[in-house]
């Protein structure tokens, strides 16, 4: 397809445009700002979830934000769910999986631990416990 | 045949192209082999199409492994496959390719969250969203790509729609 | 196409008339839809749609850090997490740093949570690690041996340190328990020695809470509003928070995952917990946790957890282990008798949790599905 410079490239998307049914345009734009409103509506809450990898605090990621972290640990990957309003370690390399078992982390102070892969996740905010004892 | 061959083989091979590409989650994958079930859908009609989302979905978990990835693939593929053959049955003069590649991508992704949901119950429907927007574009791209591949294919036709 | 041609005839006709669209909204936005409309400026719309979809697979937002300076570090085989409160966040994070080092310096000094050998004849131990045995010894004589340093056979031949935990040979089992026993083992100045062979001390569990204790004098000294130093199950903290409210200690419930059992202050600054969700292990449909009875050489069964407040960590670690073994009855009357010592035992029976405390223990229980033993 074209390869070339601004009126190149809008030619083409305008023959793409083209392609497209009413239908379809109505679909598409339907669909983009359906998730565009569910992402950026406003929510109660605001607890920060912070990631911790082998060397220390790697991120502090808003738990009503989704996002999928990937945290390098010495065995692998290991995946971290935020959203909604609590964090979560989805997948692991850990033989045990302790970690993906135990759970989602939800109110201040909680800690998911996998230890063999060195990753925690924890969430810190105003309300709540400072320190769980686990 | 020889056709329908090809289309499961480009099929796989895209899954695997998929599983190296980034993901919001774990083992899901964006739809991009999808384009195979379009073809097969557009060209030989809805049964050939199942069987050519299937055997994709199996080469693709004979090269990756028949893990939580390979139930969502075939989870997602099948769903897709389903919505895709209904909606162009139905409003086929509504929807082009493009259209109906769309839903499949959004049933593909919507499937996937639903069984991710189920094998680690945790709150993913917060990615929903993300799912829609990969939804609307790789259903687009997808696509587009469809369309582009049937007017290659239909050459010396009337060139496709248009 | 006619609808382009249209709305480009409209922008026209809305300059033509010269009205300032910020003055009017909805001239603004209808001026909007209608540049929106016309073809060419479509294409570059689908750029940014594009691009913006690409920005929105990873939304990720940032805070800076809230009060009180907090971090996480790996150390003593668990996540340790230390919190400053200190208005000055670049003396919290040296504080913290501080205190992570003193904790690495006290799991070098027990020699990282490996069993610690003792033969026949005397054998000086760094100062700190007599220190630790004494404390030890003193609680394995309160409770009858239910807690025991010199576990450490048995610990080393279930794997529970080093590494494979797996369920031992029963003659294995009985031939490591003649090996343990506090009262074989003897301690002078900074000298140990063992009466009988083969005897080894576990310092893994009491040196966590001895750590805790050294990390938080480190706090302490700088003369900071308040500090916590967390540790697994141990907790220890002084001062408040820059607000001036109390640190605020929570249970994780022991049977359901991410529920937690907010504690009652009771005037102690270290507490700990000893459960069998902590570390365990599956075979042959069994669930075999960490916490050995040095009597049985088995997991100790009369409680499912136990949670100490003490005057320092080191006690409130080891009493939490005590508490564990003995179970709900004897536990808590351990706990009662002792001052500055506050307990809770949760315990099973008849398929229903239970929880036993001491008088001055502060927990409610509502809503947990734990009821109290004796109401």
């Amino acid at each position: 397809m074209g390869v070339g410079g601004h009126g190149q490239t809008g030619s083409d998307l305008r023959r793409i445009w083209n392609t497209l049914t009413p239908a379809d345009r109505v679909l598409l734009a339907g669909l983009l700002c359906s998730s565009l409103v569910w992402a950026f509506w406003p929510r109660e809450g605001g607890e920060v979830a912070v990631i911790v990898g082998s060397e220390g605090s790697i991120a502090e990621v808003n738990v009503d934000q989704p996002d999928t972290l990937a945290v390098e640990g010495p065995l692998g990957t290991t995946y971290v769910v935020v959203g909604g309003g609590e964090a979560k370690i989805i997948s692991s390399p850990c033989p045990q999986k302790l970690c993906v078992r135990s759970g989602p982390v939800r109110r201040p102070g909680e800690v998911v631990v996998c230890i063999p892969n060195r990753v925690a996740v924890t969430i810190k905010g105003r309300n709540g416990p400072d320190a769980v004892l686990r | 045949m020889t056709h329908l061959a090809l289309l499961v083989a480009g099929g796989a091979a895209l899954s695997l192209l998929e599983s190296s590409l980034p993901r919001p989650l774990p083992w899901t994958k964006i739809g991009l082999a999808n384009i195979a079930t379009i073809l097969a859908l557009y060209l030989y009609g809805a049964r050939p199409a199942f069987w050519v989302a299937v055997l994709r979905v199996l080469l693709g978990g004979v090269f990756l492994g028949f893990g939580p990835g390979f139930v969502l693939s075939a989870g997602g593929g099948i769903a897709a496959w389903g919505v895709m053959a209904l909606v162009k049955g139905t409003l086929g003069d509504t929807f082009s390719v493009v259209g109906v590649s769309i839903w499949g991508a959004l049933t593909h992704n919507l499937t996937q969250l639903v069984l991710v949901h189920l094998l680690v119950r945790t709150a993913v429907w917060s990615l929903l969203p993300a799912f829609l927007w990969a939804a609307g574009i790789t259903g687009t791209i997808t696509g587009l790509g469809a369309d582009f591949g049937l007017k290659l294919l239909r050459r010396g036709g009337t060139c496709g729609l248009r | 196409m006619s609808v382009a041609q249209l709305a480009e005839h409209q922008v026209v006709a809305l300059r033509v008339r010269g009205s300032n669209p910020l003055a009017h909204p909805s001239s603004l936005l209808r001026r909007a839809f209608l540049l929106a409309s016309v073809r060419h400026k479509l294409s570059y719309a689908l750029i940014g749609l594009v691009l913006l979809a690409f920005g929105l697979w990873r939304v990720r937002t940032v805070r800076r850090s809230l009060p009180p300076f907090r971090e996480t570090r790996f150390l003593m085989d668990t996540a340790v997490t230390v919190q400053v409160a200190s208005r000055d966040t670049q003396m919290a994070r040296r504080l913290a740093d501080e205190a992570f080092r003193e904790i690495a310096r006290v799991e070098e000094l027990v020699g990282g949570g490996a069993t610690v050998e003792v033969h026949r004849r005397w054998e000086r131990v760094p100062s700190e690690v007599a220190r630790i045995v004494k404390r030890s010894l003193h609680f394995s004589k309160l409770s009858d041996g239910a807690f025991d340093v010199t576990v450490g056979p048995l610990t080393s031949l279930w794997g529970f340190v080093g590494g494979n935990p797996h369920l031992p040979e029963p003659e294995d089992v009985r031939s490591k328990l003649a090996c343990v026993g506090y009262r074989n083992l003897e301690v002078s100045g900074d000298s140990v020695r063992g009466k009988v062979e083969g005897m080894s001390l576990d310092l893994g569990g009491v040196a966590k809470g001895y750590a805790v204790d050294r990390a938080v004098e480190v706090l302490m000294r700088a003369g900071v509003e308040g500090g916590l130093v967390e540790a697994g199950g141990d907790i220890r903290f002084f001062g408040s928070k820059t607000d001036g409210s109390p640190w605020r200690i929570a249970l994780a419930h022991p049977r359901r995952p991410g529920e937690i059992i907010p504690l009652g202050d009771v005037g102690l600054p270290a507490v700990a917990t000893s459960g069998d969700y902590q570390r365990f292990f599956w075979e042959g449909g069994r669930r075999y946790h960490h916490i050995l009875d040095p009597h049985t050489g088995y997991p100790a069964r009369g409680a499912v957890s136990a949670t100490v407040w003490a005057r320092t960590c080191l006690d409130a670690d080891i009493l939490s282990t005590a508490l564990f073994v003995l179970g709900p009855e004897e536990g808590i009357r351990l706990a009662e008798g002792l001052p500055d010592v506050e307990g809770l035992v949760i315990y099973r029976r008849g398929g229903k949790l239970l929880a036993e405390r001491s008088s001055g223990f502060e927990v409610k229980l509502k809503g947990t599905g734990i009821s109290w033993g004796h109401p």
